[in-house]
């Protein structure tokens, strides 16, 4: 396949491949130290900053291991921890660490810091009572530091009596004792863009620098503790429990999908509307709703639609990157307003007032001397404005909605992608749009049998007063709102250019084929539908139909849901929790995830899979030499696979791995969370989100079990090519079950690689 | 004494007493449903305490009844807490949901109200001492939650630690009082105080004045409040808008005693200067959200007390109740942080025109203060020092507006909307001065060389600030070492910090 999001996805795996491999030979040069700290960095996971909270396994760095190997190492590296000296020094590095990665709380930011962390730390470090106490030895000391991160490494490397060849090791544990500020670093140095401008640079050395000197300031003793590794019956029985839920899950599913094999032969009536999904399991359950309503087919697709953009959004003037991580936008467009210059002249009036009053509030804010008569200037509306909030949380959200929109209207908005002379930058080539269709329908396996209407759904959910509210949003449009892509998929699938080209390549799509936009709220189980009058409507009875079947869809599912979230009017109360400031479960997400399904619509139809799978639908015989596939397995998998690692260890170990509790969560620097009055950054997902309660889970900890629907010989090539594949099976991080339609049966990939016919009722057929 | 309000003030007090026993006697059994029980009891206690105030209020007179003393003053206060309180229960009935200690937490809350309420409504001095340490102490169970998570109860340790000694010299305090006046009332005391002898009224004074900065956590006992974060966020809401501003309270009680002690209210009001000026700009280089709340409280409390040491007690009760919400507000919402833009380089630096120009709307802002309030011009007297905030909030007001190029049409709308800020200023204020009119009467006659000088501190930075000078400065040896001490400063104590992942408890 062509595919160019499927080339650059295998680029990743590729390079993130060949850095496992590389071994370093430790000289004393910079560039030595470099590949130490790099190397020592992989026991660390990236940390996504909030506002784009990214799903990824804390234990990223440990894939190349088996995953009870991984577990175990994981569990003792932490349990040596209890010292004093090392409390000191953590307490420092989650000053400075605070201090530098701040991108908006204080007014005020830390000197220097554009030079660079390691720099600016240096600049202030002499001045820091807390590092030196007043010693004059020790001030010395810090002055004469050079100012190049590796150097300074290997001084102190040397001061702390790191025997050589252990540097490596020595590094890997100081990173672990603040993993969340470390992976923090890690993102910033290796998953930002690099093409944006940073405001706080910092490369992995200067991390280790700061917490090597600090470290030999506080805790000279470092490398000579011997570290006790604590041993337990503990992870030993998890993993236990978790194996035997993962197989009766396994015996449970098949059980209900191998029945329904037959159905994918079935042909069906031309469907009056198809409806395209996310991946996300909180889609399944509304697919089933909807699909019970009429002659309605619904589709599985990663949310970002293949269409790996970054956006320039004109409302909230943010840019932002709306595909998976794992891909590099490939093109810059704009989401433009859609409406008459006269409103527009009016929206932006609106605007300016709004902003206008904005920077009164601002600039008596934060500012010397003025907060004092802005409180009492406005304590009286706050008073109101917090009884209205919390006596009634939707009349309250009603109320400021309906202030803002008579300050600032609402207006349409819609993606401009053409090429255009005034911005080369942006926009997407005609040809590219051809090729970027023609993969997204054969990926998806919508190559025959279009229906009169396609609307095409992005996710987002709707919360309030919520740090995590990104964590909720479409992990395939990199924690954003998938709207902007779906709305420019249908644009591009309705030109007739696009079409004419399809056509030519064997897609043939109706002319009476209408594709439109939409937004699945998850929180809500509301879908809008964008820009419809911008189109013509071919069958206004169906859409109108459709429009009212939604709405009842979206009851029908409120009722579903609500059941899981203990409501007793479920509509009314899952309207409550998207808008009342006090929530802190406002929805489920993706909690009790388990299985991600490559197969047809028709396998899963008949099946209630109690929104715990990710469904992408595929069509075996249509994808002869496996490109889709392979993408499928590499990208989408692999993005589900994150989450479902996510959800397992947050769940598992709420503390090492999640954020722990909401109610005492502090926003710092508006890019993370720390517990109270300051800690190690808490990555990973709060209880609340993975919790019912304190004490009992509310998601299943079991690991991603794969189906697919395809040939066994064909899926093997696919994962001896792929050894980001080959990782993830044998390292038994996640669990592929392949049903051959040759023979209707289960085969189950074991760790040496040999198929195994897994099912309870095929008995034992023995090895093929 | 009209029945009526007998009966109302007895539901001020009585319906947190059965929210309380209430939440006792059966929070364990039926948790979700005692809650909000117990929250409806608070709701109603608030609209009795609203209805009293204002038949209080019109009918101009206090009553004493049963060791309790029924002021405006004391019901305005009740109306704060309880409603902080109700606002707070209704809040954590969702927040909390699902955790361990649901129904404690509930207990607690319903426990610190009623004792609150009594402490505002006490004339009898050791009830009102008593109120006082059972609030403390509420508040410290409330502020550990989890007592397995260590930096949480090394927390409530170094809380406990800090407003125990502010207990023990109010009851020395109040000892003292009692046995030199033969007397247990406190309004009692206030009127007639001659048969205590100056220096056993000053020392008492001076004791009830170290309480008094101890509970509004002033420099230098800011600490146990710029560490009380690791509390849950309700908690720190009702902490930030009722517990810390105790001092203020406390002070204000004893309004007439103090005014007759112009020494002690100029340490008062030089603490709160040093509390000011720390806090503002403690709060500026924070970088968590949370901790910059409390370093505004800081400052916001120096202020308060800056208030009470310049005899203005009204204003001070206007500050600490628009202060407490105003607070409350933003804790309780402060989950919205990653949401709101960056506030960096937000300070633009504006020209020596511009500051002139605004100023204009400075002084039109101080006017209309002044006129809402009914405060004099031109008279050096303790009002004025309100005054000069009014013409620098105007002025930034202003300032925001009219932007860098001056524009006539800019100038305009500045203008109105910064005599619109000072009008609502003012009305704020006044709304409050209306229900407590004896309480304005006692200001300091004239400002001192200490008051100019403070006023100078005050207004230096703010200039500063607006001509950019933090930017300019950015790379100088002093500015890093100022950076440094007050980011030092502002650190909370090392052990209330959850230095480690696994030593967190949830």
């Amino acid at each position: 396949m062509s595919s160019a999001s499927a080339l650059s996805i295998k680029e990743e795996n590729r390079k993130m491949n060949m850095k496992e491999k590389v071994r370093f030979v430790v000289n004393n040069n910079e560039v030595a130290i470099k590949a130490i700290v790099e190397n020592s960095f992989k026991v660390l996971a990236p940390v996504w900053p909030l506002e784009t909270f990214i799903a990824c396994n804390p234990l990223h760095g440990f894939e190349s291991q088996h995953f009870d190997d991984a577990f175990l190492q994981n569990l003792q590296v932490h349990a040596e921890y209890g010292n004093a000296s090392l409390k000191a020094v953590n307490l420092q590095i989650i000053k400075w660490c605070n201090a530098f990665f701040d991108a908006g709380q204080a007014p005020i930011p830390m000197p220097n810091r554009e030079r660079g962390f390691y720099l600016a730390f240096l600049e202030l470090a002499h001045l820091d009572k807390k590092l030196h106490h007043n010693k004059k030895a020790l001030k010395q000391w810090l002055c004469d530091l050079p100012t190049v991160a590796e150097e300074t490494i290997r001084v102190c490397l040397d001061r702390l009596e790191v025997p050589r060849g252990q540097e490596d090791a020595f590094i890997k544990r100081t990173l672990l004792y603040l993993p969340g500020w470390g992976g923090y670093v890690k993102w910033h140095a290796q998953w930002q863009d690099a093409s944006k401008s940073v405001t706080t640079p910092i490369s992995l050395s200067d991390f280790v620098a700061v917490r090597l000197v600090i470290t030999t300031l506080l805790w000279p003793g470092a490398a000579k503790e011997n570290h006790k590794i604590g041993d337990s019956d503990l992870p030993q029985t998890l993993i236990k429990k978790l194996k035997r839920k993962e197989n009766e899950y396994r015996d449970t599913l098949l059980d209900a999908l191998l029945p329904q094999v037959e159905h994918t032969k079935t042909e069906k009536q031309r469907a009056d509307a198809q409806l395209v999904f996310c991946i996300d399991v909180r889609s399944e359950p509304f697919r089933r709703a909807i699909e019970a309503l009429g002659n309605y087919e619904t589709l599985g697709f990663a949310g970002f639609y293949g269409l790996p953009i970054r956006v320039d959004d004109y409302k909230s003037g943010k840019t932002k990157d709306c595909c998976p991580v794992l891909l590099k936008p490939r093109f810059h467009i704009d989401e433009a307003p859609s409406v008459s210059t006269s409103d527009l002249r009016r929206y932006e009036e609106g605007k300016t007032i709004r902003s206008t009053f904005k920077n009164i509030y601002e600039g008596l804010k934060y500012n010397f001397s003025t907060p004092f008569a802005l409180v009492e200037s406005l304590g009286l509306w706050c008073g109101m404005n917090m009884l209205l909030k919390t006596v009634s949380p939707v009349l309250g959200k009603r109320l400021s909605q309906s202030i803002n929109r008579f300050i600032v209207p609402d207006i349409d908005t819609h993606p401009s992608f053409e090429l255009n002379e005034c911005d080369l930058d942006k926009g997407i080539a005609l040809d590219e749009q051809i090729t970027y269709a023609e993969t997204v329908l054969r990926l998806m396996g919508l190559v025959t049998g279009f229906g009169k209407i396609i609307v095409l759904c992005g996710h987002g959910s709707l919360t309030e007063n919520n740090p995590y509210a990104s964590a909720l949003d479409c992990g395939a449009c990199g924690g954003n709102h998938g709207a902007t892509n779906a709305k420019l998929l249908a644009a591009i699938l309705n030109k007739h250019q696009v079409r004419r080209a399809l056509e030519e390549k064997g897609i043939h799509i109706p002319l009476d084929t209408v594709f439109y936009g939409a937004l699945h709220n998850t929180t809500t189980d509301a879908i809008e539908i964008y820009n419809v009058h911008r189109k013509e409507v071919i069958y206004p009875e169906i859409f109108n139909q459709l429009l009212v079947d939604l709405n009842i869809a979206k009851g029908n599912n409120n009722k579903e849901r609500g059941e899981k979230l203990a409501a007793k009017h479920a509509s009314k109360d899952i309207m409550r929790r998207s808008q009342d400031w006090s929530e802190t479960r406002p929805e489920w997400g993706l909690a009790r995830n388990a299985a991600f399904i490559v197969a047809p619509r028709a396998l899963t139809a008949n099946l209630n899979l109690d929104g715990r799978c990710f469904l992408h639908s595929y069509e075996w015989e249509s994808d002869e030499n496996g490109s889709c596939l392979e993408t499928i397995l590499t990208a989408p998998m692999v993005v589900a696979q994150w989450i479902n690692t996510q959800y397992l260890f947050s769940t598992l170990d709420n503390v090492r791995y999640g954020s722990g509790s909401k109610i005492t969560h502090n926003v710092t620097g508006k890019i993370g969370v720390m517990q109270g009055n300051g800690s190690d950054l808490m990555h990973g997902l709060s209880l609340q989100s993975v919790m019912s309660s304190d004490d009992t889970p509310y998601h299943e900890p079991q690991r991603l079990l794969t189906v697919v629907y395809a040939k066994r010989g064909m899926v093997y090539r696919l994962i001896e090519k792929q050894d980001i594949l080959k990782t993830l099976f044998f390292n038994e991080w996640v669990h592929l079950i392949v049903i051959d339609p040759s023979d209707h049966l289960p085969y189950k990939l074991d760790k040496t690689g040999d198929w195994v016919v897994s099912h309870r009722h095929c008995g034992d057929e023995g090895l093929t | 004494m009209s029945m009526n309000l007998i009966f109302l003030v007895s539901l001020v007090l009585g319906l947190p007493a059965v929210a309380f026993l209430g939440s006792g006697l059966f929070g364990k059994i039926k948790p979700i449903i005692v809650a909000r029980f117990a929250t409806s009891c608070i709701g109603f206690g608030v609209v009795a305490a609203v209805a009293s105030l204002f038949y209080m209020g019109f009918s101009g007179n206090s009553i004493s009844y049963l060791m309790m003393r029924f002021s405006p003053l004391s019901l305005l206060l009740s109306v704060l807490i309880l409603f902080v309180s109700f606002v707070v229960h209704r809040f954590s009935l969702r927040y909390l949901d699902g955790d361990r200690l649901y129904s404690r937490y509930f207990l607690n809350l319903s426990a610190i109200t009623l004792s609150a309420v009594i402490m505002v409504l006490a004339d009898n001095l050791f009830i009102f001492w008593g109120a006082w340490s059972l609030s403390n102490l509420f508040l410290i169970l409330l502020m550990v939650h989890k007592s397995e998570w260590s930096a949480a109860k090394n927390a409530g340790w170094l809380a406990c630690k800090t407003l125990l000694p502010g207990c023990v010299s109010l009851l020395i305090a109040f000892l003292l009082m009692s046995f030199h006046s033969h007397t247990f009332s406190i309004e009692a005391l206030i009127q007639d105080s001659s048969s205590m002898s100056t220096i056993i009224l000053w020392m008492t004074m001076g004791l009830v004045c170290i309480t008094a900065l101890i509970q509004s956590a002033n420099w230098p006992f800011h600490r146990w409040l710029l560490s009380s974060l690791n509390s849950p966020t309700p908690v720190s809401a009702l902490m930030h808008a009722g517990l810390v501003n105790g001092g203020g309270i406390l002070i204000v009680k004893f309004a007439p005693l103090f005014s007759m002690h112009e020494s002690l209210l100029t340490i008062l009001f030089i603490f709160g200067a040093i509390s000011a000026l720390l806090g503002t700009f403690c709060k500026l280089i924070q970088n968590d959200i949370k901790r910059m709340l409390a370093s505004s409280t800081l400052a916001q409390m120096g202020f308060m007390m800056m208030q009470c040491g310049l005899g203005l007690f009204a204003a001070a009760i206007a500050h600490l109740c628009w202060h407490g919400l105003f607070k409350a507000y933003l804790f309780l919402s402060s989950g919205g942080a990653v949401a709101q833009n960056s506030h960096q380089n937000r300070n633009p630096s504006y020209g020596v025109l511009s500051l002139v120009v605004a100023s204009a709307g400075g002084a039109l802002g101080m006017l209309s203060f002044a006129y809402m309030t009914s405060k004099p011009i031109f008279s050096l007297q303790a009002t004025t020092f309100l005054l000069v905030f009014a013409f620098v909030a105007g002025t930034q007001l202003m300032l925001a507006l009219i932007g860098n190029p001056l524009q006539i049409k800019k100038i305009a709308f500045g203008l109105i909307f910064a005599c619109l800020g000072g009008l609502m200023y003012g009305g704020s204020i006044h709304l409050i001065e209306l229900f407590i009119p004896h309480m304005t009467t006692y200001y300091l006659p004239s400002l001192s060389l200490i008051h100019g000088v403070a006023l100078v501190l005050f207004l230096a930075p703010w200039v500063a600030f607006n001509f950019g000078l933090s930017k300019k400065i950015a790379q100088s040896k002093w500015w890093s070492w100022l950076y440094m001490s007050v980011m030092n400063l502002s650190q909370p104590a090392s052990k209330t910090v959850t230095t480690l992942r696994t030593h967190y408890h949830c």
